[in-house]
């Protein structure tokens, strides 16, 4: 039996494959090099053998050297339940990592590692950047690891009362539905993007024109055309034909992706099945959801519709935001909150309720006024005075989507629940629970001694929020109320 | 583990902003100064690259720039250290940090993952340590507690982890 309990290096093949993998890498980056090297005519065949020969020398020192640097310093060892690795020869680190807290165990056998019989094994916490370390075990080493760890988490599943899980149900969702939603989004950001695509697409080609020798022969045919070009008309219809375009490609990515959604779901679980051609499936565990997040515009609201993302958490084996489910379509929301914060959530009394201040509108609105005023400042030290108009309805965007900021801003802390509201002209709602919060602070801005303001930003392990420009003494209340309600 | 649910009363809790925050020490502020001194240090020794351009005073600009920003930095950085400091209570543990934004962050044991013990070659001289506390948040997911003696940031460590082992929130 090997005693773990006293700190040890990996064996000395761990060094080798460690070495491999640097070689492979400084490899990878200096190939290129070499070939230019080993192929260049203007030296002698005996040169540019030396010189590959020197290349690959030098390569072997510099990883082995960082080989044995990654190698000497990485002990590890288990001690009162807990996983220690020390490493880092200039940048001395030593990590504990309680045995309860590893939830996955990742293995990785590439070809040296089966060719020496090891397994690089990595160990994932809920820690987002806690971290990654590999170990490099042989099979024995890596059995009788496991067996610590193992026996650590049947404690804990031993403590674990398993509820009982009621029978599954299906429900359809319908695409009528999907397509309205569809249409209800915000297309400007998809349109902006095209015309911006377009524009440079028609500079090139005048770039491309002016200075070419069919110029003179399209100058007249230009000249002719460009009254024509120029008519306000004709910029109008292209726009209108451009949005109608990325409303289709919009709509078809939706329903390509959306169609035919099925949900089956317990009490534990919700599966959603969707997709017209290629069928994808999103499962979410009832303990895994950490935030619902309701949106609601000014049409899905007259149309009864929402735009509803269930939000997992993120650890090393989930990283990116595709694994959230957008679901577009009927608003079932309450549905879907019913599942999950129970059937009476909507009767939580609110404990504590906080609207922000002026200072989200300064926030969202003080980068598009500086970007606009050096916009202005440029189009009028140019001459281009007809064009100050455009930075001016920019302005009047941004002042009206930075007023519904402040306006929509709000957090609101109920019995078992908190609401975070925010967007812009668009209403969004995130429902958090309290055992989800992993982790509060409070930020004040140099004018806080006047405002008397603060912000509050809370983070699950999937998500973020920052609530700007609360009353200090609601901050207060809602960081002691955020804190106290885990237990 | 008995289950408990008392009621919230404000008045029996310590706020946050309330707390005897433990100061850093006053060595964390010479190694924090050494640190900075060496990054401005590094910049300014990379604006000499500056000197290849046609004109010399793209130079001159540049370092007496970063000069300036070196000295308001230095003016700045101790205020910045008296103010920062770590407290513990009963469930979580805060830490207090910034000077022109202060924000102070808490973390509640129950949700740390991983505690580590830090060491960079500046802090090694001087014989500080760095704990971190890794935690399972998506943003905010590492609270460092910098300039410690090896002796406080073992206390911490055996703290943190004993606190997570008895599962005590």
């Amino acid at each position: 039996m090997i005693d773990f309990s006293k700190p040890k290096r990996m064996s000395l093949s761990a060094l080798f494959i460690i070495f491999t993998k640097n070689f492979k890498s400084f490899f990878g980056a200096f190939v290129v090099l070499i070939l230019i090297k080993m192929f260049d005519s203007d030296i002698s065949l005996a040169k540019r053998g030396l010189v590959t020969l020197l290349s690959f020398g030098a390569l072997t020192a510099v990883s082995f050297v960082t080989a044995l640097i990654a190698y000497m310093p990485k002990k590890f060892y288990v001690s009162d339940g807990n996983l220690i690795f020390s490493h880092g020869l200039f940048h001395r680190e030593t990590s504990t990592i309680p045995l309860d807290r590893i939830h996955t165990l990742r293995t990785r056998r590439g070809l040296w590692y089966r060719l020496f019989e090891m397994r690089g094994i990595s160990f994932d916490t809920l820690a987002s950047r806690g971290e990654e370390i590999e170990l490099i075990l042989d099979e024995t080493e890596w059995q009788q690891l496991l067996q610590v760890i193992e026996r650590e988490e049947k404690h804990e599943v031993q403590a674990t009362v398993s509820e009982p899980v009621a029978p599954a149900h299906s429900m359809n969702l319908d695409n009528s539905s999907l397509i309205a939603d569809a249409l209800c989004q915000n297309h400007l950001k998809g349109f902006a993007i095209l015309m911006g695509f377009l524009a440079t697409i028609y500079d090139s080609v005048n770039d491309f024109l002016d200075n070419s020798a069919v110029y003179d022969m399209a100058v007249d045919t230009a000249d002719k055309a460009e009254g024509f070009l120029s008519s306000v008309w004709l910029v109008a219809g292209a726009a209108v034909i451009l949005y109608i375009v990325v409303l289709a490609l919009w709509i078809g990515k939706i329903f390509m992706r959306y169609s035919d959604t099925t949900l089956d779901f317990n009490t534990r679980l919700l599966t959603f099945t969707y997709g017209l051609v290629q069928r994808s499936s999103s499962r979410f565990a009832f303990d895994k959801v950490c935030t619902l997040w309701v949106k609601r515009n000014f049409l899905e609201k007259k149309c009864g519709l929402a735009t509803i993302m269930l939000k997992q958490a993120f650890n090393a084996t989930a990283m990116k935001d595709d694994d959230n489910y957008r679901m577009y379509g009927r608003d079932n929301s309450d549905f879907l909150l019913k599942w999950w914060l129970g059937e009476n959530y909507a009767g939580d009394k609110v404990l504590i309720s906080a609207a922000s201040g002026r200072g989200v509108f300064w926030a969202s609105f003080l980068f598009p006024l500086a970007l606009c005023i050096i916009a202005a400042f440029i189009l009028y030290f140019t001459a281009e005075y007809g064009w100050l108009m455009v930075p001016a309805i920019f302005l009047i965007f941004f002042m009206l989507r930075a007023c519904m900021a402040r306006r929509r801003s709000k957090i609101v802390l109920k019995e078992s629940y908190i609401e975070i509201y925010g967007g812009y002209f668009a209403e969004n709602v995130s429902y958090v629970k309290y055992e989800d919060v992993e982790v509060v602070r409070k930020t004040c801005t140099p004018l806080a001694r006047w405002s008397h303001r603060a912000s509050i930003a809370l983070s699950t392990s999937g998500t973020g929020f920052n609530v700007r420009s609360l009353r200090e003494k609601d901050v207060e209340k809602i960081y002691e109320m955020l804190l106290l309600n885990k237990l | 583990m008995s289950y408990t649910n008392f009621q919230f009363n404000p008045e029996v809790i310590t706020p946050v902003d309330d707390l005897q925050y433990t100061p850093l020490g006053g060595k964390y502020r010479t190694a924090y100064m050494v640190a900075t001194s060496l990054v401005y240090l590094v910049l300014m020794a990379a604006a000499l690259l500056l000197l290849c351009l046609d004109s010399v005073w793209y130079c001159v600009a540049v370092e007496i720039l970063l000069a300036a920003a070196f000295i308001i930095n230095m003016v700045i950085l101790p205020k910045a250290v008296v103010y920062k400091g770590y407290a513990f209570r009963e469930h979580d543990l805060s830490y207090r940090s910034g000077i022109i934004f202060p924000k102070t962050i808490t973390v509640p044991y129950r949700k740390v993952q991983q505690v580590s013990v830090k060491q960079n070659p500046v802090t090694k001289f001087f014989g500080l340590y760095t704990v971190g506390i890794a935690n399972g948040a998506q943003n905010m997911s590492m609270i460092s507690i910098p300039g410690l003696t090896r002796e406080t940031a073992e206390m911490i460590k055996a703290w943190l982890t004993d606190k997570l082992r008895n599962g005590h929130d």
